[in-house]
């Protein structure tokens, strides 16, 4: 099966063929996640209507994490079998993570106003995962700072190697000093138990959100593809 | 035979840098690698010592092969990089000495006291580097082939900014290592001549990619 | 027969003491910058909120990767490092002994400093004991992952900048620990168990620090 795409070429056939159906597997789940979570769920009974922007904000925290497992697990491909592919992945990887990061804290801080009456604590969770936005744009920043494109992905690659072992110790040493500042009593954002009304727009807005995510990933893979070999062609011709 | 490559290939910057490249130096023998800039005569060095990996090949040195080799490798050649790899802020003696430390010689004064004497760098052994020419550099660099006690030696444009004399004292001490049964490989990017050398002309590659083909993915890399 | 160790030691310790330099302006900048730092929030300030460590740990970490560089980029820019390489020494064992170099050559006599900035603070006799502390076991993790950073920017031509923030982030942990163990100690009452968690951090750092820029190094000749 992995033989199958060992080839640059029918691998960006593939993504051509695939991309479509993920993409359009993302709309129709975003409709229903919107119209399950727009009419067929509940207001909270503490929070009232705002609530409704949990369907957005919680599945973004998810991927935000999630896509940041994937470069480093690319990563470490990448540094231990050379594959371009993994290096392709990570570097398209980067900036999407950064987006749902961004979008994470964004509708989470637009919450917030409301319920909390601020927009911006500082507090455990949040602060990390500002910690984690810096980190992706870390990653983006160093991407790009080589003239070599090459050297670009193997040095992204040590620094997300770093942060695997890092970032855990970060959270860490984050949630004991949010302790230490404040008490704990505002991180109760999730109640224990969700009924299930809101559960299932919760999980419809993850397929959608996670369609979409492999939408993008497999575009900007195929154009970092296309970009690589334009840039092969290029140094063939000139001397 | 002292050093052998064999099948090498190597890409750099997606050019094809050396394509199925053989060499193999025997004991007592010169080889002068001629060829203009950006041959790949210093990233041939390069891969020699073990720096750079080529993406196919086998090196050898003293039929074992590079990889084997971790701290042994420093009593089998001395390399002359370009970089010098001299520190402004040491005197000519301090380097001569912290460079015996890390090849694993055996330091002896006198010894260095009598290598400074060929090239004449004796009444300016207390000096700093950082004062020197460039061509009294790279007399320090070669100062360090007196004293080493390898039989390769890899010399990467060991004439370069040198003087009449010195070339001439230079030429005399490589074939002077030929007798007692050292090699050297050494580069220019002139024609000269060394008595019973052998030479070997580099170009760059000009293979015509009218058609690229995309078929694994380290052709994109 | 001289180990890898003592020889690679000898020859940083041997260059180091011809670098002294490095260590004035090392603590000239240092005490300047607390002087900057003084003015701004004003001395009546500092002494009665006790705000004298964040200060400290701060400009130390930006102080140190200042200096870090001069270990580093003098030795990559003569092309040294690479005859280290070449000749056969481990990529780590050369980092360890820069490391140990820097930690003896800059950190050490900062230990001697401190007396003048606890006057400068009017810091307590028993506090600056555990400034010493923290500042015994917070500092080689500082070291490392400033050489880290210097390695990761040596072959950035344009924007040096961008090693602070490659590597700003991994301070958090070491700058959360070592700057609020006054507050642990009203809260928590971990004021004299502190270090042990600087040692935990300096003990995950050795090694992944190591690792790193042994992958680094042999990027860089390519």
């Amino acid at each position: 099966m992995i033989f199958k795409f060992a080839n640059p070429l029918k691998f960006q056939r593939f993504t051509k063929q695939i991309q479509p159906f993920a993409l359009s597997l993302s709309i129709i789940f975003l409709f229903f996640g919107l119209f399950f979570g727009f009419f067929r769920s509940p207001p909270d009974y503490l929070q009232g209507e705002t609530v409704r922007i949990m369907y957005i904000h919680v599945p973004c925290a998810w991927f935000s994490l999630m896509i940041y497992s994937v470069i480093a697990m690319c990563s470490i491909f990448s540094i231990a079998f050379k594959h371009t592919l993994a290096d392709i992945i990570s570097r398209s990887c980067a900036p999407i993570g950064a987006c749902f990061t961004l979008a994470t804290l964004v509708t989470g801080s637009i919450w917030g106003k409301p319920t909390w009456g601020t927009w911006w604590v500082w507090d455990a969770r949040l602060t990390s995962e500002l910690i984690l936005l810096i980190f992706y744009i870390s990653l983006i920043i160093i991407n790009n700072a080589y003239e070599n494109k090459e050297k670009g992905d193997r040095y992204a690659a040590i620094l997300a190697i770093i942060g695997i072992i890092n970032l855990p110790i970060i959270k860490w040493s984050v949630d004991w000093w949010s302790t230490l500042h404040q008490p704990a009593s505002i991180s109760k954002l999730s109640s224990p138990s969700i009924d299930n009304s809101m559960l299932v727009p919760l999980f419809i807005m993850t397929f959608s959100l996670f369609f979409f995510f492999i939408s993008v990933l497999l575009l900007r893979i195929r154009g970092e593809i296309i970009q690589r070999k334009i840039d092969v062609i290029k140094f063939s011709h000139v001397r | 035979m002292v050093l052998e490559i064999i099948s090498v290939y190597f890409y750099r910057n997606k050019k094809l840098i050396f394509d199925n490249f053989n060499l193999k130096l025997k004991k007592s023998q010169i080889m002068i690698l001629i060829g203009s800039n950006g041959a790949g005569k210093s990233t041939l060095f390069d891969i020699i010592v073990g720096i750079l990996e080529p993406n196919n090949g086998i090196i050898k040195l003293d039929n074992i092969m590079i990889e084997e080799l971790s701290a042994k490798k420093r009593k089998m050649f001395t390399y002359l990089p370009h970089k010098d790899s001299l520190k402004d802020n040491l005197t000519i003696e301090e380097n001569l000495i912290s460079w015996i430390n890390i090849s694993g010689n055996i330091l002896n004064k006198d010894q260095i006291n009598r290598s400074l004497e060929y090239y004449q760098l004796s009444e300016l052994k207390k000096k700093f580097v950082a004062n020197l020419s460039q061509g009294q550099r790279k007399k320090v660099l070669l100062t360090k082939l007196i004293l080493a006690k390898t039989k390769l030696w890899l010399l990467d444009e060991p004439f370069n900014g040198l003087d009449a004399d010195s070339i001439k004292k230079t030429k005399k001490l490589i074939e002077n290592h030929a007798k007692n049964g050292g090699s050297t490989l050494l580069s220019n990017h002139l024609d000269l001549s060394i008595k019973n050398s052998k030479k070997i002309f580099l170009q760059p590659i000009k293979k015509s990619r009218d058609i690229v083909k995309f078929e694994t993915w380290d052709d994109i890399r | 027969m001289k180990s890898d160790f003592y020889i690679l030691m000898s020859r940083e310790i041997s260059i180091g003491i011809k670098n002294f330099f490095v260590l004035y302006t090392f603590a000239s900048f240092f005490i300047i910058s607390i002087l900057i730092f003084v003015f701004a929030i004003g001395s009546d300030l500092i002494a009665k909120n006790n705000i004298y460590e964040p200060i400290i740990w701060v400009l130390l970490i930006f102080s140190v990767m200042l200096v870090s560089e001069n270990f580093v980029s003098n030795d990559c820019n003569d092309g040294s490092l690479k005859e280290l390489q070449f000749l056969g020494y481990n990529e780590e064992l050369i980092i360890l002994c820069k490391s140990i170099t820097m930690w003896i050559m800059i950190l050490l006599p900062m230990i001697a400093l401190m007396p003048i900035v606890s006057i400068f603070f009017k810091i307590d006799y028993v506090d600056i004991f555990y400034l010493f502390i923290n500042f015994l076991f917070a500092t080689p993790s500082l070291v490392l992952l400033s050489l880290v950073s210097s390695l990761f920017s040596m072959q950035l031509k344009r924007n040096k900048i961008i090693q602070f923030i490659i590597i700003l982030p991994f301070y958090i942990p070491i700058i959360i620990f070592t700057s609020s163990s006054k507050k642990f100690a009203l809260e928590n009452n971990l004021y004299n168990n502190n270090f042990l968690i600087l040692i935990g951090i300096f003990f995950i750092t050795l090694p992944l620090c190591l690792y790193t820029s042994r992958l680094i190094m042999k990027e860089i000749n390519k």
